[in-house]
């Protein structure tokens, strides 16, 4: 008696009044977002608040996915080492410190190297600070957002390929499509024989971290190994920035056309810093 | 006889759904089974069950606000779900459940799986290339997953609640 006593207060006509008002309130953001594209406010202000909690807590677990790889391999580090100790004997401190200068001049070169190769590239530096909950989608936040001339549609790279573009922006982080994402569209080509296509996610692709290249004639001699990049048409994102490599071909349903499976470059669950191409120049 | 706080009582709900938030999407590695953790569907379910509909709505409410904020594209639709998952899993809990765990276990699982089947319908209507096998393997990840982590909402919830109940 008592619990339906506390259902009926409960259902009060006030309650009920206040639900249709936030249903019809959250249908008018629903409406508003899907028609025009843009950003709700609500959550852009909640999300900017909560990005450097998001920056810290992603930092920390950083540092305890190093502690926890570092105990998993402990033995097997262990027994590389009493190896490499023998091997060591014989080498001299200048040539472990020239080693160690010569990877480091190679990532260098590599970061150096995005920008040599593209002068045209506006780029800005930014960090992951967090990713999309559950198993539905692929996308990433980056701590850089409309303060740092970061725009929708900005395509985000690190120095192998790749990670997706920007599809929202708030003040002081943006969120990114992902090129596993099953949203993600962008034009590209095979490397080797210019043949174009779509590169798109796919939701069964999502899950072992590939994507496809879409409508390639039938008659494709698009082979694995081949390589992907982006064709730069349409002016959204620039050309030659490359995507990954050609897994398998596989043809339609239609019998029409063939796709391609795609392994990216980069691997977007592990990716921590990029680079997002504000601005670069158009050469179609 | 001490009066019950409740701005005290939401804040401490509100801080720890944050939390779990943060940590949810916080950009780490760490999988079970190969799934992404995702506990946010357990938290408006025990709130809804400790406190009915009310307070369920309200939570629900939040969490598909926070859903929001952690997805990209159309807004609104998350608040909406799990406004009404909070007050019908409040009143559910009212009418026939009893405090305790798999009560709590009872409506998360409900409220994944009607979700994963409302997002598969409007991901069919969309795209194509969806199949169902895969998503039934993806849902039943998920909530296996959840489940197994779910004391981890249910046991600071309920502490909460009873620390309230006995200052009435």
């Amino acid at each position: 008696m008592k619990r339906e006593d506390a259902l009926k207060n409960i259902f009060s006509t006030r309650l009920i009044a206040a639900v249709i008002i936030i249903v019809i309130i959250c249908l008018g953001v629903a409406v508003y977002t899907g028609a025009t594209g843009n950003a709700n406010p609500i959550t852009e202000g909640i999300g900017m608040a909560f990005s450097p909690l998001q920056q810290g807590i992603t930092r920390v677990a950083e540092i305890a996915g190093q502690g926890r790889a570092y105990f998993e391999g402990y033995d097997a580090i262990e027994q590389e080492n009493a190896e490499l100790k023998s091997r060591l004997r014989e080498l001299e401190q200048n040539e472990r410190d020239a080693q160690i200068m010569k990877d480091e001049n190679d990532r260098l070169r590599a970061m150096l190297g995005i920008k040599e190769r593209n002068t045209s590239f506006e780029l800005e530096l930014a960090e992951v600070i967090a990713r999309s909950p559950g198993d539905w989608a692929s996308t990433i936040s980056l701590g850089k957002g409309s303060n740092n001339g970061i725009e929708i549609d900005d395509l985000v790279m690190t120095e192998d390929g790749m990670v997706g573009y920007v599809s929202n922006v708030a003040p002081t982080y943006c969120d990114v499509t992902t090129v596993v994402d099953s949203n993600m569209q962008a034009g590209a080509l095979i490397t080797r024989t210019r043949e174009v296509g779509v590169a798109e996610g796919d939701y069964a692709l999502m899950k072992e971290g590939s994507l496809k290249l879409s409508y390639l004639e039938p008659d494709s001699d698009v082979v694995i190994g081949d390589t992907v990049e982006t064709s730069g048409r349409g002016g959204v994102y620039p050309k030659g920035i490359m995507v990954g490599t050609v897994e398998r071909v596989v043809t339609e349903n239609n019998g029409i056309s063939s796709y391609a499976v795609i392994k990216p470059f980069v691997d977007v669950s592990k990716v921590t810093n990029v680079l997002i191409i504000k601005d670069f120049e158009v050469t179609e | 006889m001490r009066r019950q706080n409740p701005f005290l009582k939401f804040m401490l709900y509100l801080l720890f759904l944050v939390l779990i938030y943060v940590l949810c999407t916080a950009h780490m590695p760490f999988m079970l089974f190969g799934y992404h953790i995702d506990l946010l569907p357990c938290i408006p379910a025990a709130i809804a069950l400790m406190e009915g509909p009310a307070w369920g709505g309200l939570f629900g409410l939040l969490t598909g606000v926070l859903y929001d904020t952690g997805f990209i594209g159309v807004d609104g639709l998350f608040p909406i779900y799990y406004l009404l998952f909070g007050i019908l899993a409040g009143a559910v809990s009212l009418r026939f459940l009893r405090r305790m765990f798999p009560s709590m276990l009872l409506l998360s699982m409900c409220g994944m799986l009607v979700l994963s089947i409302i997002r598969y319908g409007f991901a069919m209507l969309l795209t194509d290339g969806m199949p169902f096998a895969l998503v039934f393997q993806s849902m039943c990840g998920e909530i296996l997953v959840a489940a197994i982590l779910s004391p981890l909402i249910y046991f600071p919830v309920r502490g909460i609640a009873r620390k309230f109940d006995r200052m009435l």
